[in-house]
């Protein structure tokens, strides 16, 4: 307070420090933001025009029949894509987090290993288990004949039932080592001298890790979930390289990403369509949007209260 | 010696088998994480007729650089593509983002507030719903299909990730340095390049890997913005492989070869990578 009245009254040289900032994030994320959404109201007419449709873009999402399966068979997938993520992306990220904070030798090796994939690009991830999935070469079947498992092998990518969950469990694959870094950040954190009080109240390792650790690394429990939740309704480029845009086989992988592209570019026989496109775009903002003010307003707002 | 000692070794004894246990599904899923990456680096050595048969798992019968010859051939346009897009996109984005971290974090101005949550919106904000209007804004400026203006996208989209980060860091310099500083007659710059600047190298660390490897790794962005003269490497491996048929042994040494750039950052600087990021997440 005191500080404040000696100085100027307005700090203009922070602006000259933020000026460039904020003109760029305007020009960059305000307005496309808001002229996509603005598009999202438009059709482009005979002449190249755009004609106001009010919501028509949107009925025709969720009630044509050209559009409608492929829009809400997106989002079933999507949210699908995501609940794997959650139960076997993060579940396995806080046993992999909890094992690495106990102690272990070497403990540094395997978490770099399990971490390198995330600075793989997407593409090679998929080209690589692509190939070892592929029924001709036979990796993944000779492997399972191995353990004499052979007859279990199925050309899991190609189909329909299981594509879905394959893909899925590729880029759980890929991405636990970041769940699995936050986790381990947040459980060596904590004090030891709390530790140190269970296991002198004689709790064991199990207790200690549920009734002790679990509840203090909650933060670290939501920002997972809600990096989770942004990153699989963004999620495109695995899909478009393992599935193509057509996400296939039948739509079976399709979500909101492939659909996003192949209504803004067009597939086959169908051109593209930018304000259709742009209503797809309006709906991700809207389900992200939907995720993250969850996040704020429910989840750390409880966590700060149970913090204090 | 005595039978404490030996009721004390049998503890110990238990205590190893626990350790032990622990391990197993450690070495388990390393073994599961190196699979898939040795069979890239095998795959990428042998010749066409070993991978059409079922050999996935045994070594090369000889090492065929003919495969990175021919992959290095289609890509190398693409990974010099990449590489002078990565490059000033993961530099400049860290500049801008150590000095607006360092201004939010040292001083109050009015609206400070606010800034964070929009950092935040900026950082979650899905790309698909600006990427139609960056398009034509890109074209508008001349910059659609080229290297700098991916460099330009890459820059701002980092914006809001490196600007928190340094944030974060930068709250942790103690604030009697910052004092002292004001006490010499330092100013803003003089604070910022004298006290900030030397103890920065651990953030910019992280913020620079993450940038390297997030733009080199960006397919949407260069998917949607660039042409097929100005492709990245990611796109155009994609390509490569969807465009022609082409045998598994190429494919995989091109992804291989657009893996090295980012594989070497993480080998030589992971340490320091992971280090800064959980000193980070610590505090977020």
């Amino acid at each position: 307070m005191e500080e404040k009245q000696t100085r100027k009254p307005f700090p203009t040289h922070i602006l000259v420090f933020l000026a460039p900032a904020a003109i760029i994030y305007t020009l960059f994320m305000v307005y496309p933001l808001l002229d996509s959404l603005r598009l999202s109201f438009f059709t482009i007419g005979e002449q190249n025009q755009e004609i106001f449709v009010g919501i028509q873009n949107y009925i025709t999402l969720f009630t044509d029949t050209n559009y409608a399966p492929r829009f809400l068979g997106a989002l079933k997938n999507n949210l699908a894509f995501f609940a794997i993520h959650m139960v076997v992306q993060n579940s396995i990220a806080l046993l992999l987090a909890a094992l690495l904070a106990s102690g272990i030798r070497g403990s540094s090796i395997y978490r770099s290993v399990l971490f390198l994939p995330t600075v793989l690009s997407v593409v090679i991830i998929g080209f690589i288990w692509q190939l070892i999935l592929n029924p001709l070469w036979g990796v993944s079947e000779s492997i399972l004949e191995a353990v004499s498992l052979g007859h279990l092998f199925q050309p899991w990518l190609g189909l329909p039932e299981t594509a879905l969950i394959t893909v899925s469990l590729i880029s759980v694959w890929q991405f636990v080592g970041i769940p699995m870094i936050l986790f381990f950040a947040a459980l060596i954190g904590i004090p030891e001298e709390l530790l140190e009080a269970a296991r002198v109240d004689g709790a064991s390792g199990w207790q200690t890790f549920w009734r002790i650790k679990f509840p203090l690394i909650l933060p670290a429990v939501g920002i997972v979930a809600i990096l989770t939740f942004v990153g699989n309704f963004n999620a495109f480029d695995l899909i478009y390289t393992m599935k193509g845009a057509n996400a296939g086989p039948d739509f079976a992988t399709d979500i909101m990403g492939t659909l996003f592209y192949r209504t803004f570019f067009g597939q086959q026989l169908q051109l593209g369509n930018p304000t259709m496109g742009a209503t797809v775009a309006a709906m991700m903002f809207l389900i992200i949007l939907t995720g993250v003010l969850l996040y704020i307003f429910l989840w750390q707002r409880r966590i700060q209260e149970i913090e204090m | 010696m005595s039978t404490t000692s030996s009721s004390l070794s049998s503890s110990q004894g238990r205590r190893f088998q626990r350790r032990y246990l622990l391990l197993i599904p450690l070495i388990l899923m390393t073994i599961f994480y190196l699979i898939p990456l040795y069979v890239m680096l095998v795959t990428g050595f042998k010749s066409f007729e070993e991978v059409s048969l079922q050999t996935m798992w045994n070594l090369p019968s000889g090492i065929h650089f003919d495969n990175y010859i021919e992959a290095f051939e289609k890509l190398k346009p693409h990974l010099w593509n990449s590489l002078i897009m990565v490059i000033p996109a993961a530099i400049i984005s860290s500049i801008i983002g150590s000095i607006n971290g360092f201004v939010l974090a040292r001083w109050r101005f009015p609206g400070s507030k606010l800034v964070l949550p929009l950092l935040l919106f900026g950082m979650f904000i899905p790309y698909q719903s600006v990427i139609i209007p960056l398009a034509v804004f890109m074209k508008n400026i001349g910059l659609a299909g080229s290297i700098p203006g991916l460099v330009l996208v890459h820059v701002i989209y980092g914006i809001p990730i490196t600007t928190l980060t340094f944030y974060g860091y930068y709250m942790t310099v103690p604030k009697e340095l910052v004092e002292a500083a004001k006490i010499d007659g330092a100013g803003l710059l003089g604070t910022y390049w004298n006290i900030f600047i030397p103890v920065s190298a651990p953030a910019f660390v992280v913020v620079l890997i993450w940038q390297f490897t997030s733009a080199w790794n960006d397919f949407l962005f260069a998917v949607i913005l660039t042409g097929n003269k100005s492709w990245p490497v990611t796109v155009a491996l994609q390509n490569m492989a969807g465009s022609q048929i082409i045998a598994g042994n190429v494919q995989m040494a091109g992804s291989l070869l657009a893996a090295l750039p980012t594989l070497l950052v993480y080998i030589f600087l992971g340490r320091y990578f992971l280090r800064g990021l959980m000193a980070g997440s610590l505090k977020g």
